[in-house]
């Protein structure tokens, strides 16, 4: 599991993350939610090792994240920042490959690397797109590539049991419709195998559809964190995101939400938040 | 692109090759010795065991102290400078970065001229003959230091930012060729011919003591960078990734720089400043065997140092009774070549 006590960043004078403290738990998908400039890049970049927290602290696993020797904890624990900046021409599977590089040499001889990058191949349907260059692809199939690559970094064996974590920052941004919801139903598959999820995502729909639980950032701060049955609504919504919205119910699929332009600029994210402060 | 499951024979191939073109390159040359006694003047006592005819002392000498130092610095410094570029591109996540376009090499030539200069000046022995260590050492240190300012300068917010990486490396040659230019002005006649020499390139000017001092310290270097190729591949993905996948970049970036700068020295200091091998090697390769440093870097190094071989035997046949500096005949060869790659990527980039 994942413990995160009262963490604040601060870059320059500007505070991103001002005492945010939560416990998550393996075998749960968590969506993480905020407008822009909430700090859910920030809060990942901080978990994922990137950045040091100005105070506080986290653990993976009851153990410092700094006290983590780092190849160890990349053999269980996968991230995908937002932008890639890849500029030479490796083929889609060489990147992928990539992503079993914290295990070593004697790996590469092993029968487990092969099926790690050819199992996260299949999951994001790139088998077709394998010697292409990934200069070449479209934005949206570089997203796959590289989700596939950090999927290849968390794999198991069969029959392996042992916790995995999954940091990622927009997993879905630039994919289309049908790869959206493949994503999303693979992340949530992936949680119930021992796995901790944690995506920032930008629809609350998909969050509301996929997501066990919800954390809500807004300036900073932990605004509202729990089941996202009970926790997630549209006055929630209402209140962060500056619209208005309105809760659909449908029996089989749960919640959802429709939203609609707000006419009252007095209540914007950043006024919801002072007001919070 | 030839497929991966050939990629490993191709690097025995080309290490083949190497070996192969180094010892006809031995007998190449104003006197032509045959292989089968060049084979007897290697092989050294062992030959007479063998059965193998008994050389001529003076084509033994030849051989040993004029043909065999000199190929062996092509072998040597085409490797390093080629194996240099190669990671050099991988650090800069930039095909353009080149030992000396972005003033690695200049930095070296710095260090030397130093060395040179101040070993004119309070003794009279030449500092080649005296000490080939310590110009080997200021080269060395010359040239990481250079490659250190320009990785500093070029880094913004952990990313390196392409123009000013070119720009810095302008600025570093022009700062480097200014300060070879106040040594220059300082120096007396042989000084002088011995720090122009340095800006051109050789392979016959070092003494061959300096060469065989320097190729255990050549061979570890090409060893220990050889083994980067992982943490290099991991780096092309970006600082953020290469974390994450449990390589941490800052000191995995200073043992490159450390690497690839005093391989870069070292020849600066033996055979002077010899520019786009090191751009052009890492180019051709990756258009046979693609970006993966596992066949880059040791494909790059090969290539290199049989690149090397072949220019330095145009240097010395191509013109009767005279050598041909390298550095001139590899820009000559370099900067069409260098332009000619720039327009087909641009014309791949609009397909």
């Amino acid at each position: 599991m994942i413990e995160v006590r009262e963490i604040s960043f601060t870059a320059g004078t500007r505070t991103l993350l001002n005492g945010v403290g939560f416990r998550l738990e393996p075998g749960r998908f968590y969506g993480l939610l905020g407008p822009n400039g909430a700090g859910k890049s920030t809060l990942l970049r901080l978990l994922s090792g990137e950045l040091k927290p100005s105070t506080g602290s986290i653990c993976f696993n009851d153990r410092e994240l700094s006290n983590w020797p780092l190849r160890e904890l990349a053999q269980i624990r996968g991230a995908l920042p937002q932008r890639a900046e890849l500029s030479f021409e490796y083929t889609v599977e060489e990147v992928v490959a990539l992503g079993r590089s914290p295990f070593g040499e004697a790996e590469d001889e092993s029968v487990k690397g092969p099926l790690a990058i050819e199992s996260a191949l299949q999951a994001f349907e790139l088998e077709s797109l394998r010697n292409r260059s990934y200069l070449k692809l479209s934005g949206g199939e570089q997203q796959r590539v590289q989700l596939a690559r950090v999927f290849a970094q968390v794999w198991r064996a069969p029959g392996d049991t042992s916790t995995r974590f999954l940091l990622l920052d927009e997993p879905a941004t630039g994919l289309d419709l049908s790869h959206q919801q493949s994503l999303l139903q693979l992340l949530r598959e992936t949680a119930r195998q021992n796995t901790l999820v944690l995506a920032a995502l930008h629809d609350p729909n998909q969050v509301a559809a996929h997501a066990d639980e919800l954390l809500m950032l807004c300036g900073g701060k932990l605004v509202a964190q729990g089941s996202v049955e009970t926790v997630l609504d549209a006055a929630l919504l209402e209140q962060f995101f500056c619209v208005k919205a309105e809760t659909l119910r449908d029996a089989k699929n749960g919640k959802s939400f429709r939203f609609h332009a707000h006419g009252d600029s007095d209540s914007g994210p950043a006024k919801a938040c002072a007001d919070d402060a | 692109m030839i497929p991966k499951q050939y990629r490993a024979t191709l690097i025995l191939a080309l290490a083949l090759l190497a070996l192969v073109s180094g010892f006809l390159a031995l007998s190449i040359g104003s006197i032509a010795i045959a292989p089968s006694e060049l084979l007897s003047i290697c092989l050294g006592p062992l030959a007479s065991l063998l059965g193998l005819a008994e050389p001529d002392p003076a084509h033994s000498s030849i051989i040993l102290y004029l043909r065999l130092p000199r190929i062996l610095l092509a072998l040597l410094a085409g490797s390093g400078l080629a194996l240099a570029g190669a990671t050099l591109q991988g650090l800069f996540r930039n095909p353009l970065a080149d030992p000396a376009l972005i003033g690695v090499s200049s930095g070296g030539a710095v260090g030397a001229g130093l060395v040179l200069l101040l070993g004119s000046s309070f003794s009279a022995a030449p500092a080649f003959g005296s000490s080939p260590y310590s110009l080997m050492l200021m080269a060395m240190l010359g040239s990481i230091g250079s490659t250190y300012l320009v990785y500093r300068l070029s880094k913004t917010g952990g990313r390196i930012h392409v123009p000013t990486m070119l720009l810095c490396g302008i600025a570093v040659n022009t700062f480097g060729g200014a300060l070879v230019g106040v040594m220059l002005f300082c120096a007396d006649l042989d000084t002088l011919r011995e720090i122009t020499f340095c800006s051109m390139g050789s392979f016959s000017r070092a003494p061959h003591t300096a060469v065989f001092a320097a190729t255990p310290i050549f061979l570890l270097l090409l060893l220990l960078l050889l083994r980067q190729s992982k943490p290099l591949n991991v780096l092309l993905l970006g600082n953020a990734e290469a974390l994450h996948l449990g390589f941490d970049p800052h000191p995995i970036q200073r043992h490159l720089i450390l690497l690839s700068g005093a391989l870069v020295g070292l020849s600066v200091a033996l055979c002077g400043t010899i520019a786009f091998v090191g751009l052009v090697t890492p180019h051709l390769v990756r258009l046979l065997v693609g970006p993966n440093h596992r066949y880059l870097l040791p494909g790059s190094a090969l290539v290199g140092s049989v690149l090397m071989v072949l220019v330095d035997l145009l240097a010395h046949n191509l013109l009767a009774q005279a050598n041909i500096p390298i550095g001139i005949l590899t820009a000559f060869i370099g900067a069409p070549f260098f332009l000619y790659l720039l327009f087909s990527a641009r014309r791949k980039e609009i397909v």
